[in-house]
């Protein structure tokens, strides 16, 4: 077990990602930013998103949340959440 | 994910028949809806819209009318027969209201025995009345995208997705947008993908053809990158590779997840000539051995006659029918049609 992340390193993090992928940088995603209005993005690059930042950061998140995802602080809290260090 | 969306409502009911997997519409005559249908036929809905009377007004009613049906008269060459609202209320899709007429809830299932022996030209005339307004998608299309994403597509391709996302469903899965055969899906279920996206086994590819990134593991399968510009930067490629790889650990930990608690109804179809049974079998084996799964196996070269049926063997696996590909002319109304039966068919037995 760990300690909860830091919230604002994650949504820095998504942020961060989600420009990159988008290939826009600086773009800036409000908590609030619908999943599914983010211009040239579809469910599977959130997933991709999430799963890279799983990755990098080092924990596994509980996956029947994925289905659930409606806004950008979804992901954040759902990252902030993950429990369990990759081994 | 389901994604909703609003609608005006509409005074225009949308009655319709699904027969033999085709939409039939109906010539009226005054409040008659008159269709006719060929015959050998099987699997008839009445179809409608279907709203909440408490969405549209004061009213306290919370149940999704469709169309009110007073009666059902089938004409033929062998006979006629007329069904009145007590022979209706116990059927699937009809609410068992005490009332003059008979309510259906937008799909309702006319059973078979009625058109047995039927031959000719056959004339169903129904007469009824509608709602004065229905509200086009937020009922009727949020429960068909509920349903849809109740579903979780293990291959062999992309087809059955694309169904779900004509019902505005966006499930997430590993094999929603893969290519792929069943005896490898059986393979990655026996293992839990173990190793997904590893390397020498991974391999980023650009289809010419398509003009779009595969990323496969030759293991188990390929999967859409949604990438269609090609990419000459080494580093830039790479990047892609290993967020790809990290999709597929995370979706692969997470189909396995899902399969364990059995919370969706699996569907596989193939990709050319008939389902093959032995294989589909296996992988109904595999997924009984991970958890309380239902398998709906779907053989895309159905005869007209069989097409929109479902057959029920027991265990958790069911075997339905089409005859064409998700993004043909009647498709989806097919697949609703078989996913609807197969999600009633399970639900049934766990409430038993």
């Amino acid at each position: 077990m760990t300690a909860p992340l830091d919230r604002a390193a994650i949504h820095a993090a998504v942020a961060a990602y989600v420009a990159f992928i988008c290939g826009r940088p600086g773009l800036m995603l409000a908590a609030t930013t619908r999943l599914d209005e983010v211009a040239d993005m579809d469910s599977m690059k959130w997933i991709e998103t999430i799963a890279v930042l799983e990755e990098r950061l080092g924990v596994e998140i509980e996956t029947h949340n994925l289905d659930a995802l409606v806004v950008v602080d979804d992901v954040v809290e759902l990252l902030a959440q993950a429990r369990r260090v990759r081994g | 994910m389901v994604r909703m969306s609003n609608g005006d409502p509409v005074t225009d009911p949308d009655l319709h028949l699904l027969a033999n997997g085709h939409r039939v519409d109906p010539n009226w005559q005054g409040n008659v809806a008159c269709f006719t249908l060929p015959t050998p036929v099987s699997g008839v809905r009445l179809r409608s819209l279907a709203t909440q009377p408490s969405s549209l007004g004061p009213g306290r009613d919370t149940r999704h009318l469709g169309y009110l049906v007073n009666g059902i008269t089938l004409l033929h060459a062998g006979g006629n027969r007329r069904f009145a609202p007590p022979d209706l209320r116990l059927l699937d899709g009809f609410y068992d209201d005490p009332d003059e007429g008979c309510w259906t809830n937008g799909d309702a299932h006319l059973p078979d025995a009625w058109f047995a022996g039927a031959f000719g030209p056959l004339l169903v005339r129904i007469e009824g009345s509608a709602l004065p307004a229905y509200v086009h998608s937020s009922d009727a299309a949020a429960r068909d995208a509920q349903l849809f994403a109740g579903f979780e597509n293990l291959g062999e391709n992309c087809d059955f997705s694309i169904a779900q996302m004509h019902f505005n469903a966006h499930p997430v899965g590993l094999l929603r947008w893969a290519v792929t055969t069943i005896p490898h899906v059986v393979a990655g279920l026996g293992c839990g993908f173990r190793g997904i996206g590893d390397e020498p086994h991974t391999g980023l590819i650009w289809d010419k053809e398509t003009g779009e990134y595969k990323l496969g593991d030759v293991r188990y399968l390929s999967v859409h990158t949604w990438a269609r510009t090609e990419i000459a930067d080494p580093i830039a490629l790479a990047e892609m590779k290993q967020a790809g790889r990290a999709r597929l650990r995370l979706l692969a930990r997470k189909l396995m997840a899902d399969l364990r608690t059995g919370r969706r109804i699996c569907v596989v179809t193939q990709r050319v000539g008939t389902l093959d049974m032995d294989q589909v079998r296996a992988l109904h084996a595999a997924l009984r051995a991970i958890g309380p799964n239902a398998l709906l196996a779907v053989d895309r070269s159905a005869a007209p006659a069989d097409v929109g049926r479902i057959d029920d063997l027991g265990g958790g696996l069911l075997v339905g029918h089409i005859d064409r590909w998700a993004r043909d002319d009647g498709a989806p109304e097919i697949w609703r049609q078989l996913c609807a039966t197969a999600r009633r068919i399970v639900d049934e037995r766990v409430a038993v």
